[in-house]
């Protein structure tokens, strides 16, 4: 589904911050992403979604070579992706509702087909009690909780995310993660980048950790450092690789 | 509850007003412009028509006056062109004289050349210096005004109005074009956000190009109406070049802005045009901007 061969990034002249990637997601598997602030981990996911090109190496995305495909191609894909921002990426002048039909509204559906998959979504993030409200006035937890609902409501084929649960309370953090393990029970592709190590141990999933640009494959549960080194040729799902 | 045609755009209050404003005035403009070609136009029409087919020929009779009037009467009805020759009565004389004489008749007392009004065949026109050389020939004193050759020099007059009016309307409407293409890149500019988040979540250019241009279709369709509107209202109740004049012969040289019964459709019309040249220039100034902001 994914791959990544010999991919790298560069910012101008400043050092790559990805560096010679080579990665296989398998389609359906869930991972997370690792990586201290500054390490590549939004510059991986912004390759994912479209927002950025490979500097140098190959991506394939739905089995498509990213440099390859027309604008309206990736606007098609793009909607196979759900995204979830650390910043939120919501529309101010929209409510809630809106906010998270709007993956749907884009693909040309109508309200009475979405309508119920959006109130399911936003009861599942505990926000049916605010339809109308725009996010201007809602806290940076709900935002948070919002921008889930939109990227998952179309409950795509691939879905990205951002620090998901650095703006929730425990409790929410743990629903939010049964969400993403509902969609990857539903044969979705899920990576969640994270600083969250105790999150990241609950789980149990694969860990991509990034240093300096650099990939590492690391199993569930462990903590990045000077393991990460040696258990990186571990691969136990997921055909995950680095060359460093 | 907003439903799924809440619009995708936040309002964005400066690119709308001057998009508004702007084809409110271009509107306006653009109604006086045609009214005054459509003016120009029928201004030359009648000209065409009530002038182009005469020809006065003036006869110097002298002490054989009536002899002369009957041969000139004679020679000008049998020359090719010629529809219809006629003595104009002294009764007549008078009355074309009233201005400069005052009504006192005093015409008749005066040395004054015999006038024969001439009535020319469309088609064929009147060789006017050909039937003078004829009328020489005969011994007779002459003098013909082909009423023809003020028309021809009326004429490229008005055409040059109406070319003026067009061409008015024409930088118009390209200004309006320009305004609205400046009014999207100003849209796009300060809706970058916006346009982030739609192609974020899956939206093709066209679906982001058709938001635009909905929102100036509108926008310039609205603005425009209301500028024809106020040109409308002006033209119904403004002062007429005419005015003052009714009655007098001078009154038809003059041109009339005031439209007359299918002349109206303009002032549906523009908005509609305006409309067209909104959704073109959006069109093209949000495809180019997209483009060039992913490279």
């Amino acid at each position: 589904m994914i791959e990544f061969e010999g991919v790298g990034v560069r910012y101008g002249r400043s050092a790559p911050a990805l560096a010679d990637v080579t990665l296989a997601l398998e389609p359906g598997s869930l991972h997370f992403l690792t990586g201290r602030s500054g390490a590549g981990k939004s510059t991986l996911l912004r390759l994912l979604y479209f927002a950025l090109r490979p500097s140098v190496g190959r991506l394939s995305i739905f089995g498509e070579d990213a440099e390859r495909i027309s604008r309206d191609r990736k606007a098609q894909l793009r909607r196979r992706i759900g995204v979830v921002f650390q910043d939120f990426q919501l529309l101010d002048h929209m409510t809630v509702f809106d906010n998270v039909a709007l993956p749907l509204l884009v693909a040309g559906r109508s309200e009475d087909e979405y309508r119920a998959n959006v109130l399911e979504m936003l009861e599942w993030v505990k926000l049916s009690d605010k339809l109308d409200a725009k996010p201007p006035i809602l806290s940076g937890g709900e935002k948070q909780r919002l921008g889930i609902a939109r990227a998952m409501v179309s409950v795509p084929d691939l879905i990205l995310a951002d620090e998901p649960t650095g703006s929730v309370d425990p409790e929410m953090g743990r629903r939010i993660m049964a969400l993403f393990a509902e969609m990857h029970r539903l044969g979705r592709t899920v990576l969640i980048a994270t600083h969250d190590h105790d999150l990241v141990a609950e789980t149990g999933a694969p860990r991509l950790h990034l240093e300096d640009g650099r990939l590492q494959r690391l199993p569930g549960g462990t903590q990045a450092g000077t393991q990460a080194g040696t258990q990186a040729g571990g691969a136990s799902s997921g055909a995950v690789s680095a060359r460093d | 509850m907003a439903g799924p045609s809440a619009p995708a755009l936040p309002q964005d209050w400066t690119s709308t007003w001057l998009a508004l404003l702007v084809s409110v005035a271009m509107g306006f403009l653009a109604s006086l412009g045609v009214a005054a070609a459509s003016g120009a136009e029928s201004l030359a029409r009648s000209w065409t028509d009530d002038l182009e087919a005469k020809a006065t020929v003036s006869v110097s009779a002298g002490r054989s006056g009536r002899r002369a009037m009957e041969r000139a009467l004679e020679i000008v009805s049998t020359t090719p062109g010629v529809v219809e020759a006629r003595a104009l009565e002294p009764g007549e004389v008078d009355a074309l004289l009233e201005p400069w004489l005052g009504d006192a008749g005093g015409a008749a007392a005066l040395a004054l050349p015999r006038l024969i009004d001439v009535t020319v065949d469309r088609a064929g026109g009147l060789d006017a210096a050909a039937l003078e050389t004829r009328l020489r020939d005969a011994g007779l004193a002459v003098e013909i005004d082909a009423h023809g050759e003020w028309v021809d020099r009326l004429r490229p007059a008005a055409e040059r109005i109406r070319a003026l009016a067009f061409g008015a309307l024409l930088v118009i409407g390209l200004a309006a074009g320009l305004t609205v293409a400046l009014a999207c890149s100003a849209g796009l500019a300060t809706q970058a956000k916006v346009i982030d988040v739609l192609k974020l979540v899956g939206a093709e250019d066209g679906y982001i190009t058709r938001i635009f241009v909905r929102r100036f279709q509108i926008l310039v369709f609205g603005g425009s109406a209301l500028g024809a509107a106020a040109a409308a209202l002006t033209l119904l109740f403004a002062p007429q070049a005419q005015g003052g004049l009714e009655g007098l012969e001078l009154a038809p040289l003059l041109p009339t802005l005031r439209p007359e019964g299918g002349a109206w459709a303009q002032f549906v019309a523009l908005p509609l045009a305006f409309a067209l040249i909104a959704t073109i220039a959006a069109r093209i100034s949000v495809t180019v901007a997209l483009r060039r902001r992913e490279g």
